[in-house]
């Protein structure tokens, strides 16, 4: 394609040609001559590019804030190009922290080149680099070839995993097999839950001697039965939950919580799905297993806030997938829903061993809007607190989770 | 951080100071600012010295100052522009005011300032600033000072080249330091600048640098054939056509001209390329 700038000379090669005509001006005729001479000269040249390339990165699979190193391989298998812009093509969320997606260059026939460098993962999702960009010129500007090479490298983000170690999540229902997880219920395990008195028929290694020496009573310990439980997790990813900026709303900060508690229930060898619902409801069945981690996230990376299905609708479809008695996590804003109380009641009423972690939206959107703590959100807060306690009534265990808190520290609410 | 916040962080960060990897842009500004003051100077003495014989006692020494003076002006300006971004409207108003009372007052005054104070000002605050708008009011500035007094045909024909070549020499390296100057904010915008980087834009500079001078040599050899083809018409003619009156005026010049760069584009379309 022509620039503005051949366009440019020829007119007024032209322009310049017919007023030395007519004002008779012999300075203006050479001038005009000259443009138009130069534009022969130059600007016939055409730019055909054929490049081969080839990208390779370092992973296709990374987690929120790690750093991915891409290697874009250039060759070029046509004539020499003179001035080649290249622009490999990287998702927004993504910070480039080292080398350039951008190059400048001149390329020689056969010549080849490899272009590096690194970015960090902002964001959880489901990306493509790529395509290739190319824009090339002659040097002197005076048209220029656009194209594109299409090659994409898919590359997934995953949701960051929190450490929760020492964290002890205990479940109220416990399976039949035995497994590693801790139900708040006695059992032959090995956490010590507490102490009694000795009755008849105890086995004598459970004895607390130190008891019996401080009482003068023959004193028993008590343990935690240990069994494996089952968890769904259900991820609220409406429209609603993306509120706040990119990267700081309750949608990012669930999908972390969500990928953290999958990892940390199947750490423990608990059977674990996750359900998230936008204007839709994708499930990944409650399943336990080495590879299923990655299954898992894969799910949570993909949820972007869209729709607004009711979590009562989600419920209903959801409770064939739940076995009996399994622990349910919801994470929600619970906000603009009015079948949150239906819903998360009728979860109680089938004996789910529910929780409640749910990020303030209020918070979240007072802090994006930088909006000072007025009436209204003092209003809208009150609401929230009134809600979350008729949650609570219902026996479910509900945490409040307000930006800025770190993850581990909201879940130590679970531990009581 | 937010990402919107680490965006700006970022950008706050990007130098645009020149560094010496880069110093093939401000060799660039200074063949374009070199050039723009030999066509100034080259275009006085076509307008003034050769039309009106002289310039006065002064002569040409004057008339060598004044495209200093101009560029002079024009680099004090673009210094003034960068305290103050109002005095970009104002200046120029200045000048024109400068020019209607010197002309009024002398008029071989207003020429001079006609074809050296704009052009010199406009065209080196374009180079300077790095901004295509100014460099091409420049160029403008400077082809509509040719039309103050007209050359008539038998102009030296060394001068008239000279203005022709500096003023093509002065927009290309200034458009091309322009460019370039853009590409290398860009890539500051993503990244630090890195060995193989500036290896591969000295490069492209260098690159450059042997393409103008060629492309350059050949458009002035070329014109010179083009201004001359009246006289091959003439050669390969026959008759009336050789002596003709219409064949040697100025009318007869361009026509012949034209002709020849009609053809001679018909023939550089058609060859390989």
């Amino acid at each position: 394609m022509w620039t503005l700038k051949s366009a440019l000379l020829v007119d007024a090669g032209a322009i310049l040609l017919l007023l030395g005509l007519v004002f008779r001006n012999y300075q203006a005729i050479v001038l005009a001559l000259t443009l138009l001479s130069f534009v022969i000269i130059v600007g016939y040249k055409t730019v055909n590019v054929r490049l081969d390339a080839q990208r390779t990165i370092s992973t296709e699979k990374s987690f929120e804030g790690s750093i991915v190193e891409v290697r874009l391989r250039i060759k070029n298998l046509g004539r020499k190009i003179e001035f080649l812009e290249i622009i490999d093509d990287v998702p927004p969320t993504m910070e480039i922290v080292d080398g350039s997606n951008y190059l400048l260059m001149t390329l020689a026939r056969g010549e080849q080149f490899v272009m590096k460098y690194s970015f960090k993962c902002h964001l959880r999702g489901h990306y493509s680099l790529g395509p290739v960009r190319l824009r090339s010129r002659p040097l002197f500007g005076m048209f220029y070839n656009e194209s594109t090479v299409d090659i994409l490298s898919p590359i997934t983000v995953l949701p960051r995993i929190d450490d929760l170690s020492g964290v002890q999540i205990k479940t109220k229902f416990p399976k039949i097999f035995p497994g590693a997880l801790s139900v708040r219920q006695l059992g032959a395990g090995t956490e010590f839950y507490s102490i009694r008195e000795y009755v008849r028929g105890d086995e004598l290694k459970k004895v607390n001697w130190k008891a019996y020496a401080r009482t003068g009573k023959m004193m028993v310990n008590e343990y935690d039965r240990e069994n494996v439980s089952d968890v769904m997790i259900v991820l609220d990813s409406r429209e609603t939950e993306g509120v706040g900026t990119r990267l700081e709303n309750p949608l990012a900060h669930g999908a972390r919580a969500a990928a953290t508690l999958a990892s940390y229930y199947l750490g423990r060898r608990d059977s674990v799905g996750v359900a998230v619902y936008t204007d839709t409801l994708r499930i990944v069945p409650i399943d336990a297993g080495s590879g299923r981690l990655f299954r898992l996230l894969d799910e949570i990376a993909a949820a972007e806030p869209r729709g607004n299905a009711p979590l009562n609708g989600v419920v209903d479809l959801l409770l064939p997938y739940i076995s009996p008695n399994a622990t349910v996590v919801v994470i929600s804003t619970l906000n603009n829903d009015l079948t949150v109380r239906e819903a998360l009641r009728k979860l109680c009423a089938h004996h789910f061993d529910l929780i409640v972690l749910s990020p303030s939206q209020v918070d979240f959107e007072r802090a994006a809007m930088e909006i000072a703590e007025d009436e209204m959100f003092r209003t809208l807060k009150l609401e929230r607190t009134i809600l979350l306690s008729e949650v609570r009534s219902y026996g479910a265990r509900v945490i409040d989770w307000l930006p800025g808190t770190p993850m581990r520290r909201a879940l130590t609410g679970l531990m009581s | 951080m937010s990402l919107a916040a680490w965006y700006r962080e970022d950008r706050d960060n990007v130098s645009t100071a020149f560094s010496d990897e880069f110093r093939g842009i401000t060799a660039l500004q200074v063949v374009s600012t070199a050039a723009l003051g030999v066509a100034i100077f080259l275009n006085a003495y076509l307008n003034v010295w050769v039309y009106y014989d002289g310039f006065g006692p002064l002569g040409m020494p004057f008339i060598a100052a004044a495209a200093a003076v101009a560029i002079a002006l024009g680099i004090i300006w673009t210094l003034l522009v960068r305290i103050s971004g109002y005095l970009l409207a104002a200046v120029p108003s200045v000048a024109f005011a400068l020019l209607a009372l010197a002309e009024a007052a002398k008029g071989h005054f207003g020429v001079y300032l006609g074809v050296t104070l704009l052009p010199g000002v406009i065209g080196a605050y374009g180079i300077w600033r790095r901004a295509f708008l100014p460099l091409y009011i420049g160029f403008i500035a400077l082809v509509a000072s040719i039309f103050v007094y007209s050359n008539p045909i038998d102009t030296p024909i060394a001068p008239v080249f000279g203005f022709a070549a500096t003023a093509l020499l002065y927009l290309e390296a200034g458009h091309i330091a322009i460019t370039f100057t853009r590409v290398k904010a860009r890539v500051l915008e993503n990244q630090k600048l890195s060995a193989v980087f500036v290896n591969l834009y000295r490069r492209v500079i260098l690159r450059y640098g042997i393409s103008a001078s060629t492309a350059l040599l050949l458009t002035v050899a070329l014109t010179y054939v083009l201004v001359d083809m009246n006289s091959l018409f003439a050669y390969v003619g026959s008759g009336l056509v050789v002596h003709s009156f219409e064949m040697t005026s100025f009318t007869g010049v361009v026509i012949s001209a034209t002709i020849g760069l009609l053809v001679i584009s018909l023939v550089r379309s058609a060859m390989p390329r």
